[in-house]
């Protein structure tokens, strides 16, 4: 009888265990859809409003090249650092080791396929999120606390036209032309390292034709999905984390670590999507 | 003038943002054109919604608020930008977005609203800030300035341009006695020319108001309520001073 009852008490506790930790999963998840909800409004509601012309005064499109300028101008020489050290070993070692295997004609597809569609969009996305996502939700969220929204909102300054959007359109234009730079210049110190090291790809017009050969449709729309789709992210992410700070300072660096952490796995998990659909 | 009045509020009742800020409880006034209303709040409580339900930043429970006529909760999201650009205002705490400088934010609602060149708001926020004895601190960022600094150049901006209605929370705050007459002197004119007002401060019971011209109708808010104290019914052009409906 009472071993009965030490059996039955075994399995209610299991029971309440198992269902904690299936609520807690459940919970976390429903989390999860509602912060991709959340994210989709924002990148909904900012291209709703960047293709109407009203939306558009000078302060928003100052605001707009300004983030340009910080996100892309003034990352340049970093992505193009880089790049070139990406590019020499890629590009030379790519080279080397197939023209060991006697598969010279395969270095067009698979440098494209490694620097052009997976490595190139991933790295400017983590370069542009640990520069400037940081600042964008530090900024956001020192704003909160000072309550620089409500002076920006009282007069008649909406923050969604005047902050949000021109974030995450110059974040999304920065991401698209960074990768292009870093792309390039990849190709180029990879090109010039195998020179150098005298395991070069033949003269540089034929090497310029293997990779514009290889580059297919599929590559291009895998290209622009891949940097798009995560700087906007990325930046609707980051004013989300970075407005969502209810009034204390000490919340402002929380606020940053949480819009990166986010930003970066979500341009991960972008990535892996978009691969996965190029290939399926 | 027109007849309609600048800010209208019919059977208002709005709850406060957060558990310290007072809502407003079946409140209904006018404010015409030229009009000042000076509200004393209780002390030890904010009332912070009172300004952001006249200027459309929070929607009531229940009733009509109007600015110029319009409902807020009928506008567009983008109307009602606009209409808040016809605002001027002053904060009681805080106010300036600290990476923009002086000008930029002096001159943000009208370069966010209008057309007018960067150079003639350049004249106007400098002329401004001359007739309130302030030197040239446009090129400045906000943190560079002091207190009472930083309150005068709230006046320079919320006269910006020109408004229809002025919502200034504590104007007097932090400004030294000397320095107060040229700013009560634009608020007379401003309202000569039919411009609504509404002051709010707790220290409104030293003010007499008559330095900001006739026409002053003063109230105390308490409990969301705002309790008539006596109002001076001069006229003053076409602006007549309206009854207060509760």
């Amino acid at each position: 009888m009472r071993g009965r009852a030490a059996t039955t008490l075994k399995i209610l506790v299991f029971g309440k265990v198992f269902m904690s930790v299936l609520g807690n999963i459940g919970a976390s998840f429903l989390q999860r859809v509602a912060n991709v909800r959340r994210v989709g409004a924002v990148i909904c509601g900012v291209l709703y409003l960047a293709v109407q012309p009203r939306y558009w005064p000078r302060t928003v499109r100052e605001r707009t090249a300004k983030q340009i300028l910080f996100t892309g101008y003034d990352a340049l020489s970093l992505v193009l650092l880089i790049s070139l050290l990406v590019g020499v070993s890629v590009v030379a070692q790519t080279h080397l080791w197939l023209s060991r295997f006697g598969q010279s004609d395969m270095l067009g597809p698979l440098l494209v396929a490694i620097l052009v569609r997976e490595v190139g969009p991933l790295l400017v996305n983590f370069i542009v999120v640990g520069r400037s996502g940081t600042a964008v939700a530090t900024e956001m969220a020192t704003m909160r606390v000072h309550r620089e929204i409500d002076v920006l909102d009282a007069q008649g300054v909406d923050p969604m036209v005047y902050i949000i959007m021109p974030r995450v359109l110059g974040m999304m234009l920065s991401v698209f032309g960074l990768t292009l730079m870093f792309i390039l210049g990849a190709f180029v110190s990879g090109y010039v390292f195998g020179f150098i090291i005298d395991v070069t790809p033949g003269d540089p017009v034929r090497f310029a034709v293997s990779l514009l050969r290889a580059v297919t449709p599929g590559t291009a729309i895998s290209l622009l999905v891949k940097t798009i789709l995560p700087g906007m992210v990325s930046a609707a992410i980051c004013c989300i984390e970075g407005l969502s700070v209810e009034g204390a300072l000490t919340e402002v660096p929380q606020a940053a670590t949480r819009a990166v952490v986010r930003s970066l796995a979500a341009a991960i998990a972008i990535s892996a999507i978009v691969t996965i659909l190029t290939y399926v | 003038m027109s007849e309609k009045p600048i800010l209208e509020m019919n059977a208002v009742t709005a709850a406060g943002a957060m558990a310290p800020v007072i809502g407003l409880s079946e409140l209904s006034f006018e404010l015409g054109a030229g009009e000042l209303m000076i509200v004393e709040p209780e002390r030890h409580v904010e009332t912070v919604s009172l300004f952001d339900v006249a200027a459309g930043l929070m929607g009531p429970e229940t009733g009509v608020v109007q600015f110029c006529g319009q409902d807020w909760q009928r506008m567009g999201l983008f109307a009602q930008s606009a209409a808040r650009g016809r605002i001027g205002r002053i904060f009681a705490v805080e106010g300036w977005v600290s990476n923009l400088s002086v000008f930029e934010n002096i001159a943000l609602s009208q370069r966010h609203h209008t057309t007018r060149s960067d150079r003639e708001l350049q004249r106007e926020a400098a002329a401004l800030l001359e007739r309130i004895g302030m030197s040239d601190c446009l090129a400045e960022r906000p943190h560079v300035l002091s207190h009472g600094e930083l309150r005068r150049a709230q006046w320079v901006r919320a006269f910006m341009g020109e408004p229809a209605l002025l919502l200034l929370n504590a104007p007097l705050l932090d400004v030294r006695p000397d320095d107060q007459a040229p700013l009560l002197e634009l608020l007379c004119e401003a309202r000569a020319r039919g411009v609504a007002a509404m002051w709010k401060s707790r220290d409104a019971a030293s003010w007499s108001g008559e330095e900001a011209g006739s026409d002053v109708t003063r109230v105390r808010f308490s409990g969301g309520k705002l309790l008539k104290q006596d109002s001076d019914d001069g006229p003053v052009g076409e602006c007549r001073q309206r009854e207060m409906k509760r």
